[in-house]
């Protein structure tokens, strides 16, 4: 990955963590500063870059190209309260889908 | 296994009160979700943060049977009435349209539902206005860091990890929030109400050990 590229990139996401962060700080009414956002979205970056190869070694090991919602769970096997979460989540897609077979047959 | 007392913890915040849900939500953030960092033992601190975590996804499916609710108690208003039957919260929600029925040849009952419908479209409204990774972002993010040629990635798999970086922001934040808090409290130092760096990088490696 270039610089340029990844200059591009990181601040797509600062962007977007700041839009979550934004809605938080609203939320719990408190304040972020810019730093923090930064600083955060550095992390975020770092635990995409490790999630991502993580995910890419789970689904290899199960014999896929594909990256599926089961690697996701797997990432999330050591908080199982995150593991929930996302579990939850993830049916959740899953009934909304099945609720709209048009979708579902347009995707295929 | 932990599908049961998922169920019933749903059906106990629904229970509750209209009065009550209404302020529900930013107690059982400010209150419950923070002590996890500070209680290693994941059991204790795991439980604490799930519960607030049904609590949003016990929302979004209220919100739908309310809206259900809402398209049946209209078409129902205008027939005739039924026999009033005995039927409290759980029935309402394990069989939304069957049971609103019911609902609305009692008097009292429908002015519950009236509010009912009214906090479920509010809650639809804000489940729309949550802000996300947008899945496009995510997608690219992953392909460059993935090594191997040729990985793909589902699409559900994606709006799945989408959700988990947004939930690793939000906690961040409101560990952080909590934990200000309880230093002011402690008297350690004040409470400017603004999360910093510095906050951060204390409340980091926690944060990471947990995600």
């Amino acid at each position: 990955m270039d610089d340029e590229l990844q200059e591009r990139l990181k601040a797509a996401l600062w962007y977007s963590i700041g839009k979550i962060v934004d809605e938080e700080t609203m939320r719990l009414n408190t304040n972020a500063t810019p730093q923090f956002i930064g600083a955060l979205s550095e992390m975020v970056w770092a635990q995409i870059e490790n999630v991502a190869i993580d995910l890419e070694s789970f689904s290899r090991h199960a014999g896929r190209m594909t990256v599926n919602t089961d690697d996701v769970l797997l990432v999330t096997r050591r908080n199982d309260a995150l593991h929930g979460i996302i579990e939850d989540f993830i049916n959740k897609e899953k009934a909304k889908s099945a609720k709209t077979p048009g979708k579902a047959r347009a995707k295929k | 296994m932990r599908a049961k007392p998922t169920r019933n913890r749903r059906v106990k915040i629904r229970v509750s009160p209209a009065s009550f849900k209404q302020h529900l939500p930013p107690p059982v953030l400010n209150l419950e979700m923070p002590p996890k960092p500070f209680n290693p033992p994941r059991p204790k601190g795991a439980g604490v943060k799930k519960t607030t975590a049904k609590s949003t996804a016990t929302k979004s499916k209220a919100s739908t049977t309310a809206t259900k609710r809402k398209a049946a108690a209209t078409s129902k208003k205008s027939k005739s009435q039924r026999a009033p039957e005995p039927s409290d919260e759980e029935d309402v929600e394990s069989n939304a349209s069957a049971s609103s029925k019911e609902d609305v040849s009692r008097g009292s009952e429908t002015s519950r539902i009236e509010v009912d419908v009214q906090e479920g479209v509010v809650e639809v409204v804000e489940e729309e206005e949550r802000a996300t990774i947008p899945p496009e972002l995510l997608t690219r993010l992953l392909h460059e860091f993935f090594q191997q040629d040729g990985t793909r990635i589902a699409k559900d798999a994606n709006a799945a990890i989408g959700k988990y970086v947004e939930i690793f922001t939000r906690e961040s934040l409101t560990r952080c929030v909590y934990m200000k808090r309880e230093q002011a409290e402690e008297g350690g130092r004040l409470d400017d109400g603004f999360c910093e760096v510095e906050d951060l990088e204390k409340l980091a490696p926690q944060l990471l050990l947990d995600f």
